[in-house]
């Protein structure tokens, strides 16, 4: 039920953006870009590449391929930038994962994020079965045949009750799902509590103001979760449980 | 043991004169030579033989050979001095025996013995070729005795010395009205002389600097070749060096080798071997016009008082011969450049396995262990040994099979010393650590050189090895992966990208919620709809009695009120006027013309069931019994407001249905 949702879905998005796709300028600069990577002009390509994601661009592929162009550009920081992004775009991209664990390697001070767990990977797996977008359409659509149905039942109570009803009721039940699923992922995909360090070398102090103790440096790359900020300090946690503030301007939020 | 204690004039003058012969004197070495004025002499010739003691410390013995076959003329004569050359200091004790030989032969001088520091120490013996009578040494025999000074070894490279020797005493003394230079352009040279002009690239050329002289001279290498475009090897020289005798032109000089070296061009094409500068302080004697010896040095060895002396002419010259004048010449030569044609090896007929060996050679291997485990290592030695560019061979290449790791092969190199052309051997290992267990074979090491002589390119290879692998207690490493998956960036995708931004969410937008609210709406409507049709369906009945109830109750307002009140008179009176009025009002008939005949018939014409008729009257009878037997009780006034209600009630909806029914 879920897939054939999820098929006409797609088919109705494809078919209408596959047409501009190819003659769409954003296409031939990033054609412009890909050249330009062969040839190992590897900043000019990420130039483009990056003024492709700026603009709002979330493809993974295209996440990838900028991502690879700082990499080679030996900008670890905004490499491991856009490989994360690439993952929020699509957290199975096989290529996204390897090359981020490769652009890590890089990184200096990398603490191994713990791997999910089964159940955390299947609701990764499951938020990820539509865009937030896509989960709202979903909505819309199983209220409308939640609708129907109740519809059917109050005005045709003749007309097979029991097999209406049931109806109606998966499709209710669907369609609370689905609108649950489209303000969770919507929230999930608007809230930016990750970031990636950006600054060479960056001090993290113990209070956020610049006169406070050090506690330790981070380097380039280095992904961090923010807790807590001020217009300038952030508070930021590493995966391996340590806290400390440091300025906003340093951090790259997702 | 005598000894004869100089003077101090004489030490000093000997002193003088070494320092002038002897270049250099390496310092604080100890050495113990026994040198000859000459290896070849004519029977009859005295000559010396010198036994010499350099930084000996504490020399509390000395015993001289035994001079069987000769004749000891004089000695022994010591010498004990100290010479600062270069800066550098040695001691020398120094015994001289003039000595003559009695028979023809060859002779050997046994080692003479000394106790230097409570050792015995011995020097070199000395072969001695006793002639008849050698050509031109008539002459010489009326010549005073040939100088050969025995030199000290050679010092550093650059400043080699070659002995000051006087060739031909004729030669040393300028006539009047000689042209010193022409004299010197004559008498000493320098050349090259190179075995081949043409030859292949890495083929060895022998290379020899040769000082050609006549003239007593003091020589020092100032400038030595740099061999631009070779690979150079020298020759090491006998030391000291030795004089032969050459005739250039008729004329005999003496000839001393500067320099040996073994050449191997690293390029082809026209070289050129730079020159050797040599300078020279020749020792020329003038003599004063009025001289009364033309030779100087004729009556030497018959001046009794000098015999003893070290046979110096500097002695005789300035105790002897006042008449006599010595002028040293300086003098700078060089060699003639010398062109050198190198042949670029040939490229068609090259095999794979030639990496620039040239010569004749012979390879082996061999491998120390043919089992052995993973824990250990195995060594494939391969020595290619041959004449030839030895010392410029690269490592062949083995075709080390994946199961082992190989590292970089120690070099080792047995080069005969002084060999020419260049023999020896090189020697390459490789260590070889198996990483996986089972027969393991090693393919053949393949070496090529390419052969001068017969211009072709030769091969030759080992057998292959096989070598038995057993799994060591070692666990086996990870070998590290260096596949392009493991460490290295994915490939770009360039395929055709959805141009789709994602950055606006449908559900912030007004459409998600209209298109919600739509469906809601619509099912509210329909809800409304359904409930309409059923309060047609079922709830008219109910609803209009309730209305008919509604109707009761206004009709009874007034009663109701007085019942409030407890005005029971006016409650019954009010009460049976509502119901009066109502059938007044509901039956059509005016009010003065109303009996209780007269509505039973209305109602039964209007199917109003009896029962319904009966409690009408009933309430009706009730209410005019109470007016006249006035007796307050309340309750039972509200229980005829309560009959009231519903038979006003059940009327209305009787009359309702027999309406609609009509």
């Amino acid at each position: 039920m879920k897939q054939i949702v999820t098929a006409i879905l797609l088919c109705t998005l494809m078919s209408s953006t596959r047409l501009l796709a190819a003659t769409a300028p954003q296409q031939q600069e990033f054609e412009k870009a890909n050249a330009l990577f062969r040839q190992k002009q590897y900043t000019e390509a990420a130039g483009i590449y990056q003024r492709l994601v700026d603009e709002g661009f979330d493809q993974p592929e295209l996440l990838i391929n900028t991502g690879n162009a700082w990499y080679k550009a030996n900008r670890t920081g905004l490499a491991v930038y856009s490989y994360e992004k690439a993952l929020l775009a699509d957290p199975f991209s096989k290529a996204a994962q390897h090359n981020l664990a490769i652009a890590n390697q890089r990184v200096e001070g990398y603490v191994n994020e713990l791997p999910q767990l089964f159940f955390q990977q299947w609701w990764t797996a499951i938020k990820y079965m539509h865009h937030p977008n896509g989960w709202a359409t979903g909505a819309i659509i199983f209220c409308w045949l939640t609708v129907l149905g109740s519809i059917l039942l109050l005005l045709r109570p003749t007309l097979q009750p029991t097999v209406v009803k049931s109806v109606t009721g998966v499709f209710g039940l669907l369609f609370a799902f689905y609108l649950f699923m489209g303000i969770t992922t919507y929230v999930s995909a608007t809230t930016h509590d990750n970031g990636i360090i950006m600054g060479n070398v960056v001090k993290v102090k113990s209070a956020p103001d610049q006169g406070s103790k050090d506690l330790f440096e981070l380097h380039e790359g280095v992904k961090v979760q923010i807790t807590d900020g001020t217009s300038e300090f952030c508070k930021i946690e590493l995966p391996d449980g340590k806290t400390g503030w440091m300025s906003c301007g340093d951090i790259k939020k997702l | 043991m005598k000894v004869i204690t100089f003077s101090i004039r004489r030490s000093l003058l000997s002193l003088l004169f070494l320092l002038g012969i002897a270049s250099s004197l390496r310092a604080q070495e100890f050495k113990f030579t026994t040198t000859v004025s000459s290896n070849k002499v004519a029977l009859d010739e005295p000559f010396q033989i010198q036994f010499m003691l350099e930084n000996g410390t504490n020399v509390t013995q000395f015993t001289p050979p035994n001079f069987n076959d000769f004749e000891l003329l004089q000695g022994p004569n010591q010498m004990q001095g100290t010479s600062i050359v270069n800066g550098r200091r040695s001691d020398y004790i120094a015994l001289i025996y003039l000595i003559r030989a009695k028979r023809v032969g060859n002779f050997t001088i046994p080692a003479a013995a000394a106790r230097v520091n409570g050792d015995i120490v011995k020097s070199n013996p000395v072969t001695i070729e006793v002639a008849k009578g050698i050509s031109g040494s008539a002459a010489q025999q009326q010549q005073p005795q040939r100088q050969q000074v025995p030199v000290n070894p050679f010092a550093g490279m650059g400043q080699r010395s070659a002995p000051s020797h006087q060739a031909e005493e004729m030669e040393g003394v300028i006539k009047n009205g000689e042209d010193i230079n022409a004299k010197l352009k004559k008498n000493i040279f320098v050349k090259v002389d190179v075995d081949k002009t043409s030859l292949y690239e890495g083929e060895q050329l022998t290379a020899t600097y040769k000082l050609y002289t006549r003239l007593p001279t003091n020589a020092s290498v100032t400038k030595v070749p740099a061999f631009k475009g070779f690979s150079a090897k020298d020759i090491e020289l006998p030391n000291p060096p030795q004089a032969s005798e050459e005739m250039v032109n008729g004329i005999p000089y003496r000839v001393f080798v500067i320099r040996k070296t073994m050449l191997f061009p690293m390029q082809s094409g026209t070289l050129e071997l730079d020159p050797v500068e040599v300078d020279n302080h020749v020792r020329l004697v003038k003599l004063v016009k009025n001289g009364k010896r033309k030779d100087p040095l004729a009556d030497m060895f018959n001046d009794p008082a000098f015999k003893d002396a070290f046979n110096d002419p500097f002695f005789d010259d300035v105790f002897n011969r006042p008449e006599v004048e010595y002028q040293d010449v300086p003098y700078k030569i060089q060699t003639a450049p010398v062109k050198v044609t190198v042949k670029p090896l040939p490229v068609d007929s090259r095999p794979a396995s030639y990496n620039g060996a040239v010569g004749r050679f012979n390879m082996t291997a061999t491998v120390d262990k043919n089992s052995l485990s993973t824990d250990d290592a195995l060594t494939l030695k391969v020595t290619i040994s041959g004449q030839g560019n030895v010392n410029l061979l690269n490592p062949p290449k083995v075709d080390i099979p994946a199961s082992f790791d190989k590292y970089d092969p120690k070099v080792s190199d047995n080069i005969e010393k002084n060999s020419n052309p260049l023999t020896g051997s090189r020697t390459f290992e490789y260590v070889l650590m198996p990483v996986e267990a089972g027969e393991q074979t090693i393919p053949p090491v393949e070496f090529s050189y390419f052969d001068a002589a017969s211009k072709t390119y030769k091969t030759v290879s080992s057998k292959p090895f096989t070598i038995h692998v057993t799994a060591g207690k070692q666990t086996k490493r990870d070998k590290e992966d260096f596949s392009i998956n493991k460490n290295a960036i994915t490939n770009n995708s360039n395929s055709v990208l959805d141009w789709v931004k994602h950055n606006s969410y449908f559900i912030t937008t007004i459409w998600f919620y209209l298109l919600l609210v739509l469906p809601l709406l619509a099912l509210i409507g329909a809800w409304l709809y359904r409930r309409r049709l059923d309060y047609q369906q079922n709830n008219a009945a109910f609803l209009k009695h309730r209305y008919a109830n509604k109707v009761a109750l206004k009709r009874l307002e007034l009663a109701a009120r007085y019942l409030k009140e407890g005005k029971d008179k006016a409650f019954y009176e009010e009460t049976s006027r509502a119901v009066w009025g109502y059938l007044s009002n509901k039956l059509h008939v005016p009010f003065a013309d109303l009996s209780k005949q007269l509505i039973q018939d209305k109602l039964a014409q209007q199917h109003v069931s009896e029962q319904y008729t009966a409690d009408l009257f009933d309430l009706l009878d009730n209410c005019e019994m109470a007016l006249y037997t006035p007796n307050h009780n309340n309750t039972r006034m509200q229980g005829t407001y309560q009959q009231a209600v519903q038979v006003i009630s059940k009327l209305e909806d009787e009359l309702t249905r027999a309406k609609s029914a009509v």
